[in-house]
């Protein structure tokens, strides 16, 4: 056996911790209808990961502060000058993402990072990221919960739980903290473009076949374990990159899961006509 | 004298520089039943959610007796397509926030509101799949499921049939036993029933009273349109 015991039980402890992240988050951002947000804040962390090698320290301790500080700035602004929601995230995406490209240009020979930063690595993962990624994923998972009646009171009726004395800001405040770490987290494992694949596919299903909140939960993480560890399956026996693996398998299920939710619809109407 | 629950004093709002409301003076009385009619754009919603507290005044106050719960059911109701059942979705109202304490959850007190509204076969139905009727209920339902001292209700019967326009009338004489409720309505049916305290809005009040022939002339005014109050029986139609 050439890849250790030791090694797969990383990948293992990583990929779990991954798709639970991945499951609370995602649903969240679907339901609200932001799933650009997580495009956004990866390429806001871009500037953290600049900065990181730039001033050679660990790129994930600089990006953790450096993008909440810069998304949450962002977004005040943006409330403040009244700007909607997704321009300013467009801002965060292209200032972000410039800041650290002026920093890696001062910083030779990490043109390399760059693929990695795209597509992840979750084979090089090491033992001191899953201990930063476990503790974050703790504190994001118990903020999103202490908040989440408020979070989805928000969601469905922000004007009401204003009414009852939900404090709006805050609680937008908070939420915007947490996805921020939680993607931040994420990019370390899968990359910028399977995040957005892992936040998004999985909730788009489980968002038409529940009217409970936790079994989407529950069902998300399912869903981008079973994803994920098939991905990294069908890259390794043909040799291929795991990040676009898991992508390609995750868009085929949604494709036949499209495809076979609209064919019964069709069924039904035909029978009914 | 009954006990004042609100008291506005010369509140007026304006979004922009376009006035929406100039210079208001009203007075809410416990237990009192108010509708308010006006044309569009006349200023009632925005008169609504300054009273929620939703909108600041621009200048003037608004005094409220000391906790006072609201129940509210908007004008606009789009609603995400959520997964939540009618019955989680109603019960969020009760809920406070993180750092104050909710009024118990309990569902007994949610099925007596369902069953006051003939609703209680939508309490496990998804929030999305609700016809425009059935989410008018459900809406008012939540406005009154964590027992306020005075609902406001913003054109409650814009998307529901005659009969459940009658029953909403006759539910709104029980509701007023035990609260004050205020409601927009667009119905001119509404002065056939048997309300007692008419407010005209159009920017200004431009009436607030019992409906007599004094309040004809006004409307006519206001809307730009013959209307006639003709006497009946028991009470008046328009």
């Amino acid at each position: 056996m050439i890849l250790g015991y030791k090694f797969f039980q990383s990948i293992i402890i990583a990929l779990l911790l991954y798709s639970m992240l991945a499951s609370i988050i995602g649903t969240f951002i679907v339901l609200r209808r932001i799933t650009y947000i997580s495009g956004g804040i990866s390429h806001a962390a871009f500037g953290g990961i600049g900065i990181g090698l730039f001033l050679s320290l660990n790129p994930i301790l600089v990006t953790i502060p450096f993008t909440i500080v810069f998304v949450l700035t962002l977004f005040f602004l943006g409330k403040k000058l009244k700007i909607d929601d997704d321009s300013t995230i467009s801002m965060i995406w292209s200032l972000g993402m410039s800041i650290g490209i002026i920093f890696l240009s001062f910083t030779k020979g990490y043109s390399g990072y760059f693929l990695g930063y795209l597509f992840g690595n979750i084979l090089s993962i090491s033992n001191f990221d899953l201990k930063i990624l476990f503790i974050f994923l703790i504190i994001t998972i118990i903020i999103f919960f202490m908040f989440l009646k408020e979070l989805v009171f928000i969601l469905l009726d922000a004007e009401y739980a204003k009414i009852t004395g939900v404090n709006n800001n805050l609680v937008d405040t908070i939420f915007y903290f947490v996805i921020t770490l939680g993607i931040i987290i994420m990019i370390k494992i899968s990359g910028v473009i399977v995040n957005i694949v892992f936040l998004t596919i999985a909730p788009l299903i489980t968002k038409e076949l529940f009217t409970d909140l936790y079994k989407m939960f529950l069902f998300n993480f399912l869903f981008n374990l079973i994803l994920s560890f098939s991905g990294i399956l069908i890259s390794f026996i043909f040799d291929l990159p795991t990040g676009p693996c898991m992508i390609i398998v995750s868009f085929l299920v949604f494709l036949i899961y499209k495809i076979i939710k609209n064919s019964r619809q069709s069924v039904n109407y035909k029978s009914t006509s | 004298m009954n006990e004042i629950l609100i008291e506005i004093k010369n509140l007026s709002f304006s979004f922009d520089k376009y006035i929406v409301l100039d210079n208001i003076n009203l007075t809410i009385f416990k237990n009192e039943l108010i509708a308010i009619i006006g044309p569009n754009g006349g200023g009632k919603t925005t008169l609504l959610k300054l009273i929620l507290g939703l909108y600041k005044p621009l200048s003037g106050t608004i005094v409220k007796k000391d906790k006072l719960k609201f129940g509210y059911l908007p004008q606009k109701s789009n609603y995400i397509d959520f997964p939540i059942s009618v019955k989680d979705f109603i019960l969020l109202a009760r809920y406070r926030g993180l750092f104050k304490k909710s009024e118990p959850m309990d569902n007994k007190k949610l099925f007596e509101i369902l069953n006051l509204l003939n609703i209680e076969n939508l309490a496990k139905k998804r929030l999305k799949n609700l016809s425009g009727g059935e989410l008018q209920k459900v809406l008012l339902a939540r406005a009154l499921v964590n027992d306020p001292s005075i609902v406001i209700l913003d054109e409650p019967t814009s998307f529901i049939d005659f009969k459940a326009q009658s029953e909403f009338y006759d539910l709104l004489e029980i509701l007023q036993k035990k609260m004050s409720i205020i409601f927009v309505s667009h119905d001119l049916g509404v002065l056939s029933k048997k309300i007692k305290r008419i407010i005209c809005l159009n920017r200004r009040i431009n009436f607030d009273g019992n409906l007599d022939k004094n309040m004809e002339k006004i409307m006519n005014r206001m809307y730009g349109f013959e209307l006639n109050i003709i006497d009946h029986k028991d009470h008046k139609i328009l």
